[in-house]
Formats: C-alpha cells, structure tokens, sequence
C-alpha cells in the first residue's frame, strides 16, 4: 500500500506545486506532509485507483489548513517571469520556445484565483472528472463547472493579449480593468 | 458587488476580469443553470493554453535523488510516529508465542499435580492388616525368616530349639508405617516407612 501511494509522489508534487504557486521548498514539504498523512491512513483508501485523486484531496486539506494559519502574514508569492526581449526571442531556437510557452503557462495559471487554478490544474493537467476535482476539493459540482468555466475564459484572454503583445500582455494581465 | 444579469456576465467573460470579478462571475455561473449550460462544454478540443499547461506540467518534477530521500524520510517519520505498528510482532509469531506459552503453562500445571497428589492408588491398596513376621531371637541367633530350618533328614529335629523359640512380633501396617506391637529388649517400638512403591505388596 505504501508503494501505491509513493508512486505517486511525482503528480502530487506538481499539484503542490500549483497550490503554492511555484514555491519549491513549500511544495516539497506539502508533498512530504500529504505523503506522510496518506501513509497513517492508508486504511481509508478505498482501492488503489483512487490513489492519486485521495492524494489530492489530502494536498489540498493541508494546504488549506496551512493556508488558513497563514492568514495574516505576508503570503509569498512566485517568481515574476524573466523579461524577454524580441531580440533574445529570435535566437532561441523552436524546443526552446515551446518550452517558455509552456512554462509561461504554468505561471499564467498561478496567477488566477485559488480554486479557479485548482480547477482548471486538476481538469487540464490531471484529467480529473468534474465529480473527483469537487471531491478533492470539498466544493459541489455546479462551482467545479463554474470555477473551470471562468478560468478557461481567463486563460484565454491572458494567453491572447499576450500572443498579440508579449511586453503590453504580462502588463495588462496583473491590472485587467 | 451587486449581482451581475446573464448578459453581464457574458460580456465579463470574454474581456479582461480581476479577481474580484472572476469570483463574482464565478458565483453567478455555479447558481445559474442557464449560463452554466452556455459556458460550460464537457467535451471540448483541448485548447492551446491546456496543451500548453499539459507540457510545461510534465516538465515540473522532483529530481530522483530527491524523490528518495523524500520517500526515506516520509517512512521513517511513518514508521517512528506509530510505535504500536513499530512493536507488533507478526502474526504467525505471536501465534506461535501464545501457543508454546499456554503449553509450557500446561507442563507447570501437571508436573505441580503430580507433585503434590498423595499417593492414593497405592494406599488405598494398602489395607491395615495384620502381618506376622518372625523376630530373630536373641538366643540361638535364628534368621529372621517364617520358613522352618531345614534340618538334613539324618539329624534329629532340634526340639528345644523349637520350645525356645519367643512369640513372633507383630507388626501393624498405619498411616504408611510398619509398627511392631511389641518392644524391643532397648524398649523401643521399631516402625519402618514403607515406600508408596513397595505399600501394594505388603498385606
């Protein structure tokens, strides 16, 4: 049983590290702590498919819970993303493009609201079923449906304005009215 | 935040929102079965953000060595924080412990029976009867033996012998003891200890 939840230690870090927004050393102790805690009740797992989704839910408890005794102090934030100029842009090779691209998405998410984020992460990159992300996320279905539906429409502006104006995009991302 | 009307928030959803907004949004589309429908498409292309976000996900990951030492550490704490599961011994060994524990018990408890049970199968053969046995006189030094000397058949019998001869003793079987009924010349009455073993062939 342990093993069935080690071997998911990769995809929880990952989704540490959406609920930390890319804090390394927070997302590394929220996965060790959602591990641990998985660990000690392991008899409530139900059957090993539903490993990774309980993982989940476990993640995001925590983070919740340390979200909540957080609250009032300075919350930290991600790293802003490094500055590109068009001449740089121009030397890079295609691979390496592709892989800011992506990268910048994975901070363009970390910029939406927390459940917005959660959702959109656990539906796009987890392929989550709108019933397991309102499980993980203790949230009914109607706000699953409805937090994914405002978040892709987020993304598709952000992702857009910035396609159409890299500099002028970042800016108006942070200050949309 | 007043409330937003349907097509508000239509027009919200395809311009830039804040977090405010996007909450606001958020709380009319989960209530509104009529938007939800309209925006929300189950089965849908993934778009270019998604395949994007699908990448640069992948590419997130814990080294290996850290992955291990993440994993050691995550036992070890498990391991340490339920000293009930640290102690317990398999099941088949305590099984097994129980058993040789209940039999050696066993073994205590027959051998302590056996030790202090009286020995009643022997005594109660053993009935208070009368014995009589020959006493060795202290004249003629006979043995003492209940059988007559046998005398070669040429000689006389030695008759005074015979008339000198003392009463036998006798001796009474009580409470595990051999006791004469007579004294000795010293003055005392002889008694013997007859073994539980031997009690069953004296009658």
């Amino acid at each position: 049983m342990d093993d069935e939840i080690s071997k998911h230690i990769q995809p929880v870090f990952r989704f540490a590290m959406r609920l930390t927004k890319s804090d390394r050393h927070r997302a590394e102790d929220l996965t060790q702590e959602t591990l641990l805690r998985a660990m000690r009740a392991r008899s409530q797992l139900s059957s090993p498919q539903h490993a990774r989704a309980w993982l989940f839910q476990i993640a995001s408890n925590l983070w919740r819970d340390q979200h909540r005794r957080r609250k009032g102090t300075t919350e930290l934030t991600g790293s802003p993303l490094p500055e590109q100029t068009p001449a740089i842009k121009a030397e890079v090779g295609q691979a390496v493009m592709l892989q800011e691209q992506c990268a910048r998405a994975i901070e363009q998410l970390d910029t939406l609201p927390d459940r917005q984020r959660q959702v959109l992460y656990l539906s796009a990159c987890e392929e989550l079923s709108i019933a397991e992300i309102a499980s993980v996320l203790g949230i009914t279905q109607s706000a699953v449906k409805a937090s994914l539906c405002v978040a892709r429409a987020r993304m598709r502006y952000i992702q857009d304005t910035y396609e159409a104006d890299p500099i002028g995009g970042k800016a108006a991302k942070h200050d949309p009215t | 935040m007043t409330p937003h009307s349907c097509d508000q928030i239509r027009e919200l959803m395809t311009g830039p929102m804040s977090d405010a907004q996007a909450i606001s949004v958020e709380e009319h589309v989960e209530h509104c079965s009529g938007c939800q429908e309209h925006f929300y498409q189950p089965e849908f292309p993934p778009e270019q953000f998604t395949q994007r976000l699908r990448r640069g996900n992948a590419a997130i990951a814990l080294p290996a060595a850290r992955t291990a030492e993440l994993l050691a550490a995550t036992r070890d704490a498990s391991n340490y924080d339920i000293p009930s599961r640290k102690r317990q011994l398999p099941r088949t060994t305590r099984f097994v412990f129980i058993a040789a524990s209940l039999a050696a018990c066993l073994i205590l408890a027959l051998g302590w029976w056996q030790f202090t049970r009286p020995a009643n199968s022997s005594i109660g053969l053993v009935q208070e009867t009368e014995t009589s046995i020959t006493r060795p006189s202290d004249r003629d030094n006979t043995p003492a033996v209940t059988t007559k000397k046998q005398e070669p058949a040429s000689a006389p019998p030695n008759t005074a012998a015979v008339a000198n001869t003392e009463p036998a003793a006798t001796l009474f079987v009580r409470d595990g003891f051999m006791v004469a009924d007579k004294e000795t010349d010293d003055g005392e009455i002889p008694f013997f200890w007859v073994l539980p073993s031997s009690r069953q062939s004296v009658h």
